[in-house]
């Protein structure tokens, strides 16, 4: 079967897995890499960062901390994998990587007070931000959100847990006074495969009668 | 991912010689919600990313020309940079609900406060074939659109003379292009500005993307100025079939926009545009001229909606998006209209 | 005789909050998923992208020399071995197993290491070694010793699904681990594939998948049949006939399968897992490696969800630790969300045609059913035949049965929540709420006709089957109410005019829920310390049933303490046996073994501290906080009378299994059986065909209650996955391509918070039974009670779930129903 005249059953016969073109490919990003970033760098104020690991400060759950990424790290794998300068884990473990594409919310991190998916978000684009996680509200006294969701059970395995209780702690930061029904709308950017709603939504009376 | 090299401009003049003069080699980055995943599929291999987060000013602004009266301003211009959360709750934008609307029903509320409306716009297709590595459709320099055959569920309706049947994703474009907004671009000869329908265009091939900017182009803003007279009342309204309510993609949408004499009930240049059912949103002029100087009624919304579906030729697996989109047109002029909406009760 | 429950319960029944609640709700809990080791490596694996090819050739020299790279191993294919055949230019060689070391325990299901046999084509140029020289094929005769390089023995292996593992790299970053895997170059033959049931169906002895059968039909001896079925069918008052169907859906675990493997300088391995098994996982890679299970640990504190999936360490989990041997260094090997999908299990599919006929007393008088599910590439029957008819096996006085194994090009199913079940009650109760339309009579007329019938002659008048009826009735009674039945049900279609219908349906369950089987019990061991300390220490896993509470909570009332002031050690290997979390078999097994523990270590704190208080062992008791001698009317607080065991401590340790229980006078300690009525109350928006459900009720026995709050949440979080399965999920696999479109979370769908309708559970307490399992039952009934509601609400059958508008539409349309 000849490349040229396509595949009929369609898997693509150009891609990596299928010999000497991906073999190129995989050079030649290679050869990218090693390239010295400067030489077809114009000279316009943006200079050109890595693709070498990159220098990158940023305040997580209030501590500054120091790591080095390649540019195509995400925030999340930052926080998750990599070390800092001192050779220790970050060790972040309030963002979980479970769909990895924006759409189930394990990963939800506030970042400069704004919830966002840390997998869908650059490291380098959160350089110098402020980003928290679920372990924030853990530090010192014990924040009501994920009290509520502890004391009504809203948690099974707990995988997605963390990224609902940023969630929840976002939106009554936006709006104390918010109804159930506003609380429930902010939750729609995250999933729970356990099915922990109708614990969450005890937990969720019992928040908006505090006021979050 | 492929690692690349990271540039950060602070000014789109600082951007603009950053960008290449062909598709893949360089990407821009703007939210991220699309061009990652692409990354992480290996779809995207950009060599170099630049970054449109270090811009400020005009691009991540709302800015309105207050109209001399009633509550229609005279323009409101979106910098590309604007992120979707702003759009849904911004109180100069409260005139037009069908694009609020749209804005405030992307995806979850992670989302809407990381994409941005230029993000949105120039966002690639969701087609499963496109953005599965491993296979080699049209749109990735292969000779065949699997869709077209295959698992087509979600892809067009409207289908004749389209070798590709992706459905356009955005769903901003459908209201933005019902209000005649017009689109500011930048590229390396200067400044342009072309309606937001001429903004789009259905891809056939790996060098083509779904919008019609050029590789060196940046869209910087669009601006809604709709020509409403004295008294006059801008009725407009996007309607969404979703199957969740959480982190879902449209199965079809309608936009409908019209003007409302003052104490009148004929709607007047009417404009009624479709999402999710072609690979460009869709200006439906038979569905227009049916409620044009018409009474939107259930009635006439109802024949509008059947009047938008002319020309459709739905694929193997999706007959019934004919049917949501009758319904979709319906709701949408009847919401435009002011009506309650009756699906409810 | 066991002393059993307390006649008394201070804490069992109560609502306990989870004592982990806080560390998961703010992240800090770590999960396999968050271990990182010093010097650790990230694993990734190359898989086939065809649904069915051969390798042709394989080069992994390009990944080798990538920045990062650190070891790589070709999966399924070893180098040392004996030539077992040689025919032309191809070799057969034999892989010797690993040699084991002691053992795993018994009874447990281990992947039994079994000599590897290898066929290689050999060309030339390929490079044989035999004791160290370079040899052709010719110089070799059948039991020399030979070395085969791994990229030749890889020519020519088969491939049989999308995803099929090749080979693994490990690197210092994940980044660079998966750029070396780019770097391997290898070329495919593809070969015919079959990823739809249909296309099977329409081929059936086309062979495209490995193992014995003919074609990739097997259609060999799967029926039964009772009673005389024709004359069933002959003199009833309706009878009607549907195909229906559900299908294949994912686990869709939020943390992946995967672990982290570290070898020590002794030889040791300790794993990370995310698994339901740590006991399991320890035996079956001690087996692999040869490794005494001694020196191999598991650990699993934590862990996001397994849903029955989770019982082996899977190839990625050998691979991880093969590579960490191979590397010297910590490994971790975590899936994807894309390999989660398509390799790590799914459960089958079933569909099928059901001719089913009935009385206008609601009696059913006959049932036929002929239906058939995919495994994916490889596996057995899909649906529990043996149960179908389902809840009305014993009642129903003619049926007929048959099914069909499909094996297509696609990832292999693994047990998923109350396997077959889910699948048979749709299958079923479709097709009762059908024969109650044509009927014309209330479903719950024909469900309270056709029950299983209580058992007058068992001797246990504890036990299920002597009161099932009895049982389900009151379950009905208390369902119904609870969800405005009476009023709100309305003939099939005929509720209130408007573009929003109004549905309501029922379905019923049973399962099992008993104490693990096998010749080893469940172990416990509890220890008291002369601070007071109570510590349980069990090898059970929690996926997130709240178990390392439910340990706690049994210990805590035996000693009259709170759940807080025992430590609740559990999730490593080495702390004794337990057995997989399957079956709901947890609870029911490690409850009663914390219990035995419990009791035995108040017992020898008081057979070691009453001669320093002066008092008889047998004349002190427990109450809240404190020990009391009963005859001397004295008392100490818990502390202070712990404080008298001195240098010493007071230990105990329970056991458990399916045959303890079964001993006479433990009944009420443990049993299984259980019974649950559904209902769900929807809104169908007739023009979109988006099915909104309203309130869903159910009504769950599982004997005594351990932890009312958890065990409300399991019941609520088995409804939403049933919700899920009813509305939204489905692994869609595509024919030309043999891939799967939606390996992901975007088109594979799952409902969010303002997706579900409110959920209502009542548990019915039933505490002379004992501990009975409660995971998998509360799933099996939602997506036919769902089903049932949308045709209440429609007055026509949408055959097919996941209930999508395009189904919802079609099926109007069909009935001559659409607007």
């Amino acid at each position: 079967m000849k490349d040229s005249q396509g595949d009929p059953r369609g898997v693509s016969r150009r891609g990596f897995l299928t010999g000497t073109g991906a073999a190129a490919a995989a050079v030649a990003g290679l050869t990218a890499e090693l390239a010295p970033p400067a030489a077809a760098q114009p000279p316009t104020g943006a200079p050109a960062l890595g693709p070498a690991p990159v220098v990158l400060e940023l305040t997580v759950n209030g501590k500054k901390v120091v790591t080095k990424v390649e540019p195509r790290v995400t925030l999340l794998d930052a926080l998750r994998n990599h070390l800092d300068v001192a050779g220790n884990y970050l060790d972040v473990t309030g963002c979980k990587r479970v769909c990895d594409r924006g759409t189930c919310g394990a990963c939800t991190v506030t970042l400069n007070g704004r919830t966002v998916y840390s997998c869908t978000t650059l490291a380098l684009e959160a350089r110098g931000a402020d980003v928290k996680t679920a372990e924030s509200l853990g530090l010192g006294r014990l924040d009501p959100v994920p009290a509520a969701f502890a004391d009504n059970d809203a948690q099974q395995c707990g995988f997605c847990t963390p990224g609902f209780v940023v969630s929840m702690r976002a939106a009554f930061d936006k709006n104390p006074n918010a109804t159930p029904e506003q609380i429930e709308a902010a939750l729609s950017g995250n999933i729970c495969r356990c099915g922990t709603y109708e614990q969450m939504r005890h937990a969720i009376v019992q928040l908006c009668r505090k006021g979050g | 991912m492929k690692n690349f090299t990271y540039h950060r401009p602070s000014t789109i003049q600082q951007a603009l010689p950053l960008l290449d003069e062909k598709w893949g080699k360089t990407e821009l980055l703007a939210g991220g919600t699309d061009l990652l995943d692409l990354q992480k599929e290996y779809v995207a291999q950009p060599d170099k990313v630049v970054s449109l987060g270090g811009l400020g000013g005009a691009f991540r602004e709302i800015a309105v020309q207050v109209g001399a009266q009633g509550t229609v301003p005279q323009s409101v211009t979106i910098g590309a940079g604007v992120r979707l959360a702003e759009i849904a709750e911004h109180s100069s934008l409260r005139a037009f609900p069908a694009l609020t609307s749209a804005a405030g029903q992307i995806a979850g509320p992670q989302i809407r406060n990381m994409g941005t409306l230029g993000g949105s716009l120039c966002q690639r297709n969701r087609c499963w074939y496109f953005r599965d590595e491993h296979v080699h459709c049209l749109l990735k320099g292969g000779r065949k659109c699997f869709a077209q055959e295959g698992e087509n569920q979600y892809h067009a309706i409207f289908t004749q003379g389209h070798p590709c049947v992706i459905v356009h994703p955005s769903t901003l474009a459908p209201p933005l292009i019902a209000f005649g907004a017009t689109a500011k671009i930048v590229g390396p000869k200067g400044e342009r500005n072309i309606p937001v329908e001429k903004l789009f265009q259905a891809p056939v091939k790996e060098t083509q993307r779904e919008h019609t900017l050029a590789p060196n182009e940046i869209l910087v803003s669009v601006t809604i100025a709709p020509t409403v007279s004295q008294g006059a009342r801008f009725a407009n309204a996007s309607y969404e079939v979703k199957q969740r309510e959480t982190n879902e993609w449209p199965l079809v949408q309608a936009s409908v926009a019209f003007l409302l004499d003052r104490g009148g009930k004929l709607a007047k240049g009417v404009r009624v545009v479709l999402g999710h059912v072609a690979p460009t949103p869709l200006v439906s002029e038979s569905a227009a001229k049916v409620l044009e100087g018409k009474e939107v009624t259930e009635a006439t919304a109802t024949a509008a909606g059947e009047a938008a579906c002319e020309g459709v030729r739905p694929l193997s697996q999706n007959e019934y998006k004919v049917r949501l989109l009758k319904v979709a047109v319906k709701r949408a002029a009847l919401l435009a209209a002011g009506g309650k909406p009756y699906w409810e009760g | 005789m066991a002393e059993g429950w307390p006649k008394k319960r201070r804490l069992l029944g109560t609502k306990v909050k989870r004592l982990d609640g806080t560390d998961k709700a703010t992240g800090r809990a770590k999960y396999s998923y968050d271990i990182n080791r010093k010097g650790m490596l990230h694993g990734v694996i190359l898989r086939s992208p065809y649904a069915h090819a051969k390798i042709k050739s394989l080069d992994t020299s390009g990944a080798m020399k990538t920045p990062g790279f650190k070891a790589l191993v070709v999966i399924g294919v070893s180098r040392n071995g004996f030539v077992s055949a040689i025919d032309g230019d191809k070799l057969t060689y034999r892989v010797p197993a690993p040699k084991k070391g002691k053992g795993p325990k018994k009874n447990e299901k281990v992947e039994e290491a079994k000599d590897e046999t290898f066929t290689v084509e050999v060309k030339p140029g390929v490079t044989l070694l035999s004791k160290s020289k370079i040899v052709t094929l010719a110089d070799l005769k059948v039991g020399d010793p030979v070395t085969v390089d791994v990229e030749q023995a890889a020519v020519g292996r088969e491939l049989f699904f999308a995803g099929d593992e090749i080979a693994a790299v490990a690197a210092d970053t994940e980044e660079h681990a998966k750029d070396a895997l780019r770097a391997i170059k290898i070329e495919f033959d593809q070969l015919d594939h079959f990823v739809s049931e249909e296309e099977v169906l329409k081929n059936p002895k086309k062979k495209t998948t490995p193992g014995p059968i003919a074609g990739n039909l097997d259609d060999t001896g799967k029926e039964a049949t009772k009673g005389d079925v024709a004359a069933g069918f002959d003199k009833a008052d309706a009878t009607v006939e549907g195909t229906y169907g559900v299908p294949v859906i994912s686990h869709q675990c939020l943390e992946s399968h995967g672990l982290v493997a570290e070898w020590d300088a002794e030889g040791g391995l300790t794993v990370w897992c995310s698994t339901q098994a740590t006991v399991s996982i320890a035996g079956a890679l001690a087996g692999r490696f040869g490794v005494p299970a001694t020196k191999v640990r598991c650990i699993t504190h934590y862990m996001g969800g397994g849903f029955g999936s989770k019982f082996s360490p899977g190839v990625w989990g050998v691979t991880a630790a093969d590579l960490a041997r191979r590397a010297g260094a910590p490994v971790k090997i975590m899936l994807d969300r894309e390999e989660e999908i398509t390799t790590a299990g799914n459960r089958p599919s079933a569909s099928g045609t059901v001719k089913i006929a009935g009385n206008k007393d609601g009696s059913i008088t006959a049932f036929a059913i002929d239906c058939h599910g995919t495994p994916g590439y490889t596996g057995g029957a899909t649906v529990n035949l043996n149960l179908l008819p389902y809840i009305y096996l014993d009642a129903i006085p003619n049926w007929k049965r048959s099914h069909s194994v499909v094996l297509i090009n696609a990832g292999k199913s693994e047990a998923m929540r109350a396997p077959g079940h889910p699948q048979n009650c749709v299958l079923t109760e479709f097709a009762v709420d059908d024969l109650a339309g044509k009927l014309g009579i209330d479903p719950l007329v024909i469900r309270r006709k056709n029950l299983p019938p209580n058992n007058p002659k068992t001797t246990d008048k504890v036990a299920w089957v002597a009161r099932r009826s009895d049982v389900y009735n009151e379950e009905l009674d208390i369902a119904t109410k609870l969800a405005g039945w009476k009023e709100k049900w309305h003939p099939p279609g005929m509720g209130k005019a408007g573009t929003m219908r109004h549905g309501i349906g029922m379905a019923i369950h049973t399962w099992g829920g008993f104490a693990a089987g096998g010749n080893t019990p469940n172990e416990c061991f509890v220890t008291i310390s002369r601070d007071g300390t109570a510590t349980a220490q069990t090898s059970t896993q929690d996926l997130g049933t709240a178990q390392r509470t439910v340990t706690a909570i049994v210990v805590a009332e035996i000693l009259g303490l709170q759940p807080t002031d025992v430590v609740a050690k559990i999730g490593e290997s080495q702390y004794g046996f337990s057995s997989g979390s399957g079956g709901s078999t947890t609870c029911p097994s490690q409850a009663p073994a914390a219990l035995l523990a419990a009791q035995a270590a108040r017992n020898d704190l008081f057979a070691k501290v009453a001669p320093k208080v002066g008092a008889d062992p047998k004349d002190l008791a427990i109450e809240p906080g404190k020990v009391v001698d009963t005859k001397n009317k004295k008392e100490w607080a818990w502390k202070e009378f712990c404080a008298r065991l001195g240098m010493d401590e007071a230990k105990g340790k329970g056991e458990w299994s399916l045959s303890i229980s079964n001993e006479p006078d433990n009944a009420n300690i443990s049993s299984g059986q259980v019974g649950g009525v559904q209902i769900a109350e929807v809104l169908v928006d007739s023009e979109t065909g988006v099915v909104h459900p309203v309130h869903l009720v159910a009504v769950q026995d599982c004997g005594l209650v351990v932890n009312k709050l958890a065990c409300e949440s399991q019941v609520a979080g088995g409804v939403i996955m049933g919700l899920n399965y009813a509305l939204f999920e489905e692994c869609i696999r595509d024919q030309a391509t043999g891939r799967q479109v939606n390996p992901d979370m975007e088109f594979y769908k799952l409902g969010g918070i303002r997706d579900m309708p409110k959920i209502s559970v009542h548990m019915m307490d039933m505490p002379e039974r004992g501990v009975i399992g409660i995971g998998e039952p509360p799933t099996i009934s939602t997506a036919a009670a769902v089903g049932n509601a949308v045709f209440n609400a429609l007055g026509v059958r949408v055959p097919f779930i996941p209930l999508t508008p395009k189904r919802v539409l079609d099926a109007l349309a069909k009935g001559g129903k659409a607007k």
